[in-house]
């Protein structure tokens, strides 16, 4: 009955009192806010040094921006309320809720799609100007962190429904809160900050 | 409780294996095997260099090759050695022993961060061999060259070559998680924070100082990459872009990474000289300390790479005021190792020797850094010779002597035997003397003038007089000699690891807790976790007893586990 | 249930900050304007972070993690905008046009002299076309002794080369007129022609 049998499972040991699944969790988190941040504000200062992409920022479709905005709030919405069942023990909602999230990520990225082919079918593709480089590479990059974290929650949904992992409900919920809060800055940067 | 119950293939044992410690050696051979290319692009560009002749006739490398060489050698010595070696090779390897941990916290995460490493290798090494050559532009890769192979002459090679870095700082970053986890949650019950060994500190800054400053490099290595196969123009003057904005996103991380590749070094050559002085560690808090700073500030100084690359002269101001501020926690690290051997009882292993030749030349390497730190100076010294000779006396005793150092130290460890001391000496003074010998005339070439990555120097008349000649010759033939005495080291490694004289568990009567389990350790490592009840360094303790006692050793007449696990048991310091 | 219900009601905060930037968005060109907007993402952010991934309950070294972070991309921030932020779409006037004002007697060009010609060659033109002037044999450049077809072309076409320089079979060659002058191009290509041309 010693106490210094080490339990067999990281998720049940910690010298901190966090969980180490989230400790690991904030410091991927953490690398990439470094990664985006880097990305966006290279955009950001390249933009003060060309106030002529304003133009060009006017062909982004405001509203197809906004309307994803919202998708993407309230999948994050449905994340955390899937997490807040999960503690209560609910995992039939977690695995409900979450699925809902994935449904939002399937919106964002239909909705994408459809901006990406009407900005391209109008010419203004990455290599029309270093706007659209930009443009491309900052949401494509977003893109494909969305349809990581919607594989990352299908998974999280599958295991909730068998009643295993329950802390993969969490975690990837909070993946995917990150995603939208890069969609919260990239929103008014690409489709706001425009002439029009 | 150890795992080893159940019977491993040789597959899922030494290659498939989620084994910190199988881990590491993966990690370090490979490092290993990558400095043979390293040294063999060293030796190319060396013997280029002493061949050509005055008139500028005499050399055989084509200058396209030849900048492609000298790009292979910086990228493999920095990306495919110095990290493999020093941060994943000791890092996988000690982390959790020393915290007395059966394993990393995710190691199923942590083989897969290898066989990443490993694809990166494998795609490095194809880059030089597809048609239009290897990438040409130097470990730094700048636009225009890099992205236009209208300039480069370079298509495929260029490509590979980012590919290849990219996956390799995605395997840093995987590794990088596990050791910050590992060190923070895993710790044995009784270990504090400070309670930690320096290595393990220096490894969880280098990881962290990693993993925050390599996201503007991926994002701009991207970048690079769209403009030379896409047709992008982040980088394109003419088209509107910047390509000195490519030089901050490479140096916001690359001057962060020579730390990186620093911290884990001064985390050997702390465990060596505490354990082979018989001394504790001198102001060991305050050690942390200057870790910690040094880390901070390690994110302030980038752009003296750039002090004549036409950035805003105004920010050269504060660049330097930092680059100069940096040199002081370093130097209260150097400082604790030298106030930590005096009045040491100093054993002679190979270890000590290697861990003493480090930090003569390192020294030399940051002292000749505050020159080069320092915007005025700079403009005369920049992409000369000059730095070529302060980063090699900074990076080479960091790699190839805190390297060896470890590896003499640590190899009955891992291997349960010893290696030859002998040959460890011979070892040691052979690449003492011959690394000197190679890099102290080029601090006088570059004084000279002599620029860079300059595939035939004596086409410049100032570059061809007799003093010239000669350094560029006792320099090409100390390499010969300092490769030749890395032969015994060769030899030493792998015939010790079947021939060695065998090891106990602590050979080196040394206190940390890796030194408490057997050598080599079992799969799960302590057969009972561990409890701490002191510091890491307690070597000639007061009184008629041993001269050390291990972290883990109950104080006398005390059995039982402390009442709270997550407290040290002794008074704070 | 009150989780949950707090959840909610700061999504419908979330939403209406949502509206607000796109009613702002209607007056970008205004500095305060766009100000505000990048204000209101920042506390939208704020929002999700610290309720929706709790941060704001962890434990301040985590949060420090986060943090961190942020740090670290506001130091690189602050790093690049004094360069990259410039508009480098103004080109600074060219120093002739300002000599141009002030009414000087421009010297008259000399005819191409060998001596001054081999010191601008041995500084300038050695790289890529190596002392011999074989351009280590017509790689890196024009190799002038073994390709008689480069120096029979005119001065006039090899001078414009030179000033504006040229991308040919090798590679290209870097235009001169910004590093040298015309007297020290002219003299240049007299040295090339008295040393490498046919005898």
């Amino acid at each position: 009955m010693s106490h210094a049998h080490a339990a067999p499972l990281p998720e049940e040991r910690t010298s901190t009192g966090v969980a180490t699944g989230k400790v690991a969790l904030w410091w991927f988190l953490a690398s990439e806010v470094a990664i985006f941040g880097g990305l966006i504000m290279s955009y950001v200062v390249c933009r003060l040094a060309h106030p002529e992409w304003a133009e060009e920022a006017a062909h982004t479709v405001s509203a197809a921006g906004a309307l994803n905005t919202v998708v993407l709030l309230t999948s994050s919405l449905f994340a955390v309320l899937a997490h807040s069942a999960a503690t209560h023990g609910d995992m039939k909602k977690a695995s409900n809720l979450l699925f809902a999230t994935v449904g939002g990520g399937l919106v964002f990225l239909c909705v994408k799609a459809y901006e990406y082919h009407h900005e391209i079918s109008e010419g203004f593709t990455p290599v029309a100007s270093l706007f659209w480089g930009f443009y491309f590479f900052m949401t494509g990059l977003h893109g494909v962190h969305v349809v990581a974290g919607m594989t990352a929650l299908t998974w999280a949904a599958l295991k909730a429904r068998k009643n295993e992992a329950p802390w993969a409900v969490e975690y990837t919920g909070m993946y995917w809160h990150l995603v939208d809060v890069i969609w919260i800055f990239l929103f008014p940067l690409v489709y706001l900050a425009s002439a029009s | 409780m150890s795992h080893d119950a159940h019977p491993q293939s040789f597959i899922s044992k030494y290659v498939f294996s989620t084994d910190h410690k199988t881990i590491a050696k993966q990690y370090m051979i490979t490092g290993l095997f990558m400095a043979l290319f390293g040294g063999a692009a060293a030796s190319a560009i060396r013997t280029q260099l002493a061949a050509v002749e005055p008139g500028g006739t005499g050399g055989f490398l084509d200058p396209q090759f030849y900048n492609s060489v000298v790009t292979m050698h910086g990228t493999v010595m920095v990306f495919w050695v110095a990290m493999p070696v020093l941060v994943a090779g000791f890092g996988n390897l000690l982390i959790p022993l020393m915290v007395g941990a059966e394993d990393m916290a995710f190691p199923k995460l942590n083989m897969a961060s290898y066989w990443v490493f490993l694809l990166s290798t494998v795609v490095l090494l194809i880059s030089p061999l597809v048609p239009g050559g290897g990438a040409a532009g130097g470990w730094t890769s700048y636009p225009p060259l890099a992205a236009d192979p209208a300039l480069s002459g370079v298509e495929w090679g260029i490509t590979l070559w980012i590919l290849a870095v990219a996956l390799e700082l995605v395997a840093f970053l995987m590794g990088g998680i596990n050791f910050i986890t590992t060190a923070i949650n895993m710790r044995a019950p009784g270990m504090s924070m400070w309670d930690l060994p320096l290595f393990v500190w220096e490894e969880v800054a280098a990881s962290i100082v990693f993993m925050l400053s390599v996201g503007p490099l991926i994002a701009g290595a991207v970048m690079l990459l769209l403009d030379h196969v896409a047709g992008t123009h982040f980088f394109d003057p003419k088209m509107g872009g910047d390509p000195v904005l490519f030089q901050h996103l490479f140096w916001f991380f690359g001057h962060p990474e020579v730390y990186v590749i620093l911290f884990p070094a001064f985390g050997i050559v702390a465990e060596i000289i505490t354990c082979h002085a018989r001394k504790t560690l001198f102001g060991y808090k305050m050690t942390v300390w200057s870790v910690i700073a040094t880390s901070l500030l390690s994110f302030v100084v980038w752009a003296h790479h750039q002090f004549i690359a036409g950035i805003d002269p105004k920010i050269s101001i504060p660049f330097s005021v930092m680059t100069i501020l940096i040199s002081v926690p370093v130097a209260v690290g150097m400082f604790a190792f030298m106030a930590t051997l005096y009045k040491g009882s100093i054993r002679f292993t190979s270890a000590m020797l290697f861990a003493l030749g480090f930090f003569a030349c390192f020294l030399l390497g940051g002292v000749t850094g505050i020159i080069n730190g320092t915007a005025a100076a700079d403009i005369y010294i920049h992409d000369s010779y000059y730095v070529v000779a302060h980063f090699h006396y900074t990076l080479y005793p960091l790699v190839f002597m805190a390297g060896p150092a470890g590896l003499y130290h640590w190899f009955p460890k891992m291997f349960g035997r010893f290696m030859n001391e002998t040959l460890g000496k011979v070892h040691f003074w052979g690449s003492m003397v011959f690394f000197n010998l190679i890099f102290l005339p080029q601090f006088n070439l570059g004084m000279m003038g002599h620029n860079r990555r300059l595939a035939v120097p004596t086409n410049y008349e100032f570059l061809s007089t007799p003093e010239a000649l000669l350094m560029q010759d006792i320099s090409t033939w100390a390499l010969f000699g300092l490769l030749a005495f890395q032969l015994p080291f060769v030899w030493n490694f792998f015939h010790s690891m079947f021939r060695g004289a065998v090891a106990p568990a602590n050979p080196w009567n040394a206190t940390t807790l890796e030194w408490q389990c057997p050598s080599p350790p079992p799969h799960g490592n302590f057969d009972t976790p561990p409890v701490v009840y002191r510091g890491p360094y307690e070597y000639s303790p007061e009184g008629d007893g041993p001269d050390f006692i291990a972290q883990n050793q109950p104080p006398e007449g005390q059995h039982e586990v402390p009442q709270n696990p997550l407290v040290s048991p002794h008074a704070a310091k | 249930m009150s989780h949950d219900k707090k959840y909610i009601v700061i999504w419908a905060a979330l939403l209406v900050a949502l509206f607000v930037s796109l009613g702002l968005g209607q007056f970008v060109g205004n500095a305060a304007v766009v100000g505000t907007i990048f204000v209101i993402a920042a506390v939208k952010a704020w929002l999700v972070v610290a309720e929706f991934m709790h941060l704001r309950l962890e434990a301040r070294w985590l949060q420090l993690v986060f943090a961190g972070a942020l740090a670290a991309i506001m130091a690189f921030v602050i790093g690049i905008t004094p360069d990259v932020a410039h508009h480098w779409s103004v080109i600074p006037p060219k120093p002739e046009a300002a000599a141009d004002a002030v009414v000087v007697a421009k010297k008259p060009l000399e005819p191409g002299n060998v001596e001054r010609g081999g010191k601008v060659y041995g500084t300038y033109c050695v790289g890529c076309h190596a002392v011999d002037g074989k351009a280590n044999g017509g790689t890196t450049g024009a190799n002038f002794v073994d390709d008689t077809t480069r120096l029979a072309k005119t001065d006039a076409e090899l001078l414009t080369s030179i000033a504006e320089g040229k991308t040919g079979t090798i590679g290209t060659m870097p235009p001169w007129k910004g590093a040298l002058t015309e007297q020290q191009r002219v003299d240049a290509l007299a040295y090339v022609r008295a040393t490498f041309g046919a005898k």
